[in-house]
């Protein structure tokens, strides 16, 4: 059954090897969000490649997040491979898990990694999309329970960005279908990365607002906002700009009826800093604070 | 639909139009529908698909740049660009992880570019941090105890001597900065590259190179490789610095 946890407020993404980005928005935030694949690197085994934590990185992490609320968002775990997830992710969760607690816990919904016929892993080296049919859900929806199950805390599936037109579908379903009979079939949650929808939107041409509309919103939990760029006609979830007016808008629109919302992220790329720069996170971080706080006002 | 053979047909796609080779459904996707056939085959023509293919590509070169930044500055921007696009031919296989990508891109670039006055060098000095940082990063022990004179020493696996054909600062300094670089001399100046020194590298001597370089062609007897002050005095400072261990 799902289970909304206590609001945290508002959130950013943990830079491993920028402390100095990291302490100088530390007024800023609730919580932080760390992806346990930033610290990690690649072991080849018997059985493949394989994830291992380092351990100087895992260690500094603690010490930098000591006495921070933090939240889980993880990029390879590839829960929708259908031949597999990847369960070496798992196994430095796992690790994790034992040195930290964390309020909840979030996967992008797609796949990364698949099976050539052989038995070898496929790195598709870029997250793609899954069909928005059942097959999809049956597969998925049953690993997110395992992952409530596994670690005691609410799971999460952060809907895609996808360029790909025309994906393919049940009869009458698209994404928000999809995504409402996920949160249906099991027990977690949705990261609404309220970018993601409006570059999909943007680039497949569908009413933003109409959409969350027919979301369920009471089993969004957490939100994401970023800014991306322009490039061939598309945007780009680049995680490299402020946040446009319009997801701004929206987030507010969300705010205002999604009743277990507790946490609100602004997402920006390592690599992305230099682009955005001290002045604009800042900026950006407040607004989003101001937001939520409003938001949490409003409601009280 | 089989979503499996539909995921990797999908990902045999976007890696090979990626790589810059021809894209198409093949004959092993026997799983798949007429349906999913007709829309993996339409998918390729879609500006979507490209678009996906360029976000792969970006990642790849991401990682290499964030990985080895110094020899893909000193490519410049044209070449750069040749090397990243016959990488990512010769190596279509992405991973998420930096050092993966980067140690071939560097091999890569040393092979391609030669005469790019101090690349092959720079990527000799990135490719043998970027192994030291890791083992470290991994936790691999670097303690080392007295010099045992009487148990044969080995260079260190993760210990390397570059030879730069200018002052390795400087060299460093502007491919750093994007700088003018240093002209090359007709000397070598050496460079170690060991887990015990402070920042993992510092200038060797001659002496210190080839008592390197004779440990790195096989375990040896300190006691006979340390036969006369000097390379006994090579033997110590390299011991010291972690550029060699004891012969299992």
């Amino acid at each position: 059954m799902f289970s909304a946890p206590a609001p945290l407020g508002v959130g950013w993404s943990y830079f491993p090897t920028s402390p100095e980005v990291n302490a100088s928005v530390r007024d800023l935030l609730d919580f932080v969000e760390l992806s346990p694949d930033m610290l990690c690197r690649e072991m080849y085994t018997e059985r493949g490649p394989r994830m291992r934590m380092q351990p100087a990185l895992l260690a500094s992490a603690l010490h930098e997040l000591h006495g921070v609320p933090v939240t889980v968002h993880g990029l390879e775990l590839s829960i929708g491979t259908a031949s597999g997830w990847n369960d070496s992710y798992l196994a430095i969760l796992d690790e994790l898990a034992d040195v930290r607690t964390f309020a909840w816990h979030s996967e992008h919904l797609g796949y990364l990694v698949s099976t050539a016929p052989g038995g070898e892993l496929i790195n598709a080296g870029v997250p793609l999309p899954l069909p928005f049919t059942q097959e999809a859900v049956d597969l998925v929806a049953p690993r997110a329970d395992q992952l409530v199950e596994r670690y005691g805390v609410p799971f999460l599936l952060e809907n895609a960005v996808y360029y790909f037109p025309d994906l393919p579908a049940d009869a009458g379903w698209d994404e928000i279908h999809f995504l409402n009979r996920l949160v249906e079939r099991s027990s977690c949650g949705l990261l609404l990365d309220l970018f993601n929808l409006y570059c999909n939107s943007v680039n497949h041409g569908f009413d933003l607002i109409e959409a969350l509309g027919r979301l369920r919103l009471d089993r969004v939990v957490e939100v994401h906002v970023a800014g991306g760029k322009l490039h061939d006609g598309f945007l780009l979830d680049g995680h490299c700009d402020r946040v446009p007016e319009s997801v701004w808008s929206a987030l507010e629109w969300l705010l205002a009826r999604a009743p277990n919302v507790a946490g609100v992220v602004y997402e920006v790329l390592d690599q992305a800093f230099p682009l955005v720069g001290f002045e604009v996170l800042r900026s950006q971080l407040e607004r989003l604070r101001a937001t939520w706080l409003s938001a949490r006002s409003v409601r009280a | 639909m089989s979503l499996h053979a539909w995921q990797t047909s999908l990902s045999d796609l976007v890696i090979a139009r990626a790589a810059g080779v021809p894209a198409s459904v093949t004959a092993a996707d026997a799983c798949l529908s007429d349906a999913e056939r007709h829309w993996l085959t339409r998918l390729t023509d879609t500006p979507g698909f490209r678009v996906t293919c360029d976000i792969q590509r970006w990642w790849r070169e991401f990682r290499v740049q964030s990985a080895a930044p110094l020899t893909l500055s000193l490519l410049g921007p044209g070449r750069r660009q040749d090397v990243v696009l016959e990488f990512a031919r010769r190596n279509p296989k992405p991973s998420s992880f930096f050092i993966r990508e980067a140690l071939p891109f560097l091999d890569l670039a040393a092979e391609l570019a030669p005469d790019v006055p101090h690349l092959t060098e720079l990527a000799a000095f990135e490719r043998a941090m970027l192994l030291l940082g890791q083992a470290l990063a991994g936790g691999q022990a670097v303690g080392v105890g007295e010099l045992d004179p009487h148990a044969n020493v080995q260079a260190h696996p993760l210990a390397a001597v570059v030879r730069f054909k200018a002052p390795p600062d400087r060299i460093l300094a502007a491919a750093a900065r994007g700088l003018a670089l240093p002209p090359v001399e007709d000397r070598a100046y050496c460079l170690l590259i060991a887990t015990r020194l402070p920042n993992l590298a510092r200038a060797c001597s001659g002496d210190e190179a080839a008592v390197f370089d004779t440990l790195r062609q096989g375990p040896a007897d300190p006691c006979a490789l340390g036969g006369d002050p000097v390379s006994a005095a090579a033997l110590t400072t390299l011991w010291q610095a972690g550029a060699l261990r004891q012969a299992a």
